[in-house]
């Protein structure tokens, strides 16, 4: 359970017709690339992971390849609260077999189908819960603190409003100031399918958070940081 | 020689899918049980009819209740619509073939769904598939199509349907010495399915006479 928190920041959040993934596109180092945080499991799901990628990328492989034999057998995509059905038993086995441990990565997994948009997290011990809103990973406290605050509002936004209340969520879990390339973004729409958006649209997005706010100190955020630890 | 089931004829109207078949099993060409319905109705919303063979459809409408229970013991609101249950017995009608063991079984599968979209499909045994507005198996194919397709359109509404079927059927009748008369009507809608009881289709064989003539 505790890997979930030494994940990288993810954010999940939905509409009547759309749910959101944001996330915090880390470098490990100044010379290496961003790591992709968020992946396209079908045309109408997508997941972001928080804890070991490699455990990560196990369990993400097993979705696409389940809605794949979805869509070969019935010939429709996979409904998402069976897709995290099939994710939870999976998980499951792996905190009771002799020999094995458990993934240690929590995912979200966002997606749509014929009941609407769904967002979901699942854990390391096989417990899954539906979301309106939530986030995982390191320091996702602060994020969570500003989701609570707003979800009442999610339900009637339009994709923009609700990307830009993802990316103010994130941005509230970062000590420096986030840069586009830095932010993920994948948008589900009950009238589009899994589409990521480009550095290019998130400008202008993370220009408007950023209007009238000066970037916090780092004195401030090493204190804001302990204090989320404690309410983890 | 087995029991096998004879023609079947769908059509879909303004609203929903009507079907019709005769209630005939046939070993050989003999008339073996009469009074058995070859239509089923799965869930609330998916009607499935067979030509061929009655055991090879026995077993796949087995497969099929697996599915269906499955669905109720999950509980969560997901079932299949007509469109999957189609796609889903075209992969098993397809899986048998390729085993060399064909389930010798031609499917129409008809459904409606929520939103009022109707759905027919027509599997057969080597897992041929297709989605259409009308269509028939076994004899009717050869009777009851080049009718259907001269008086067809898609505003063609319920009481209209079911007066092509039951024309359909009458020709039929007349010419498939397989063809019982007893017939059965089903038809699904927004609303459900329903299951007619057999229906005698009048036979005027009068005609088949040369009395008057003289």
């Amino acid at each position: 359970m505790e890997s979930l928190k030494l994940g990288i920041v993810t954010v999940g959040l939905k509409s009547k017709t759309h749910v959101v993934l944001a996330a915090h596109k880390r470098a490990a180092d100044m010379f290496s690339e961003h790591h992709e945080k968020i992946f396209r499991v079908d045309s109408h799901i997508g997941v972001s992971m928080a804890g070991l990628a490699a455990d990560g990328r196990v369990l993400f492989k097993y979705l696409r390849r389940e809605c794949q034999n979805h869509i070969y057998a019935y010939g429709s995509p996979h409904p998402v609260s069976r897709l995290i059905v099939k994710l939870s038993e999976k998980a499951q086995e792996n905190t009771q077999i002799a020999g094995r441990r458990p993934f240690g990565v929590g995912l979200l997994v966002a997606g749509v189908d014929k009941s609407g948009p769904h967002l979901f997290q699942t854990s390391p011990s096989a417990n899954y819960t539906e979301y309106i809103a939530t986030t995982i990973g390191a320091r996702s406290q602060s994020a969570k603190t500003y989701l609570e605050e707003h979800f009442m509002e999610f339900e009637d936004c339009s994709v923009e409003e609700l990307v830009k209340h993802g990316v103010t969520a994130l941005a509230g879990t970062v000590k420096t100031k986030l840069k586009p390339e830095e932010v993920s973004i994948s948008i589900i729409g009950l009238d589009r399918p899994f589409h990521a958006l480009s550095a290019a649209d998130l400008a202008p997005i993370l220009g408007d958070i950023y209007v009238g706010r000066e970037e916090k100190s780092e004195e401030e955020d090493s204190e804001a940081w302990l204090q989320s630890e404690e309410d983890d | 020689m087995t029991l096998s089931g004879g023609s079947i004829i769908a059509i879909k109207y303004k609203g929903g899918v009507m079907m019709t078949a005769d209630t005939l099993l046939s070993f050989g060409r003999m008339a073996r049980y009469r009074g058995f319905s070859r239509i089923r109705s799965f869930g609330d919303n998916t009607l499935i009819s067979f030509t061929g063979d009655h055991a090879d459809f026995t077993t796949l409408m087995e497969e099929m209740e697996k599915e269906i229970e499955h669905d109720v013991q999950q509980d969560d609101g997901v079932v299949l619509n007509a469109s999957e249950i189609h796609t889903l017995l075209t992969r098993i009608l397809y899986h048998h073939r390729s085993d060399m063991k064909p389930k010798w079984t031609y499917l129409i599968v008809a459904g409606s769904d929520k939103d009022g979209k109707s759905f027919l499909g027509y599997i057969d045994l080597y897992g041929t598939h297709f989605e259409c507005d009308y269509t028939a198996t076994g004899y009717a194919e050869d009777l009851a199509l080049p009718m259907i397709r001269r008086e067809w359109n898609p505003e063609i509404t319920e009481d209209q349907a079911a007066a092509l079927l039951q024309k359909c059927v009458k020709v039929c009748v007349a010419r498939d010495c397989k063809q019982s008369s007893d017939i059965q009507f089903a038809k699904v809608s927004e609303t459900g399915t329903s299951l007619s009881r057999p229906v005698k289709i009048d036979c005027d064989w009068s005609v088949a006479s040369y009395k008057e003539i003289e």
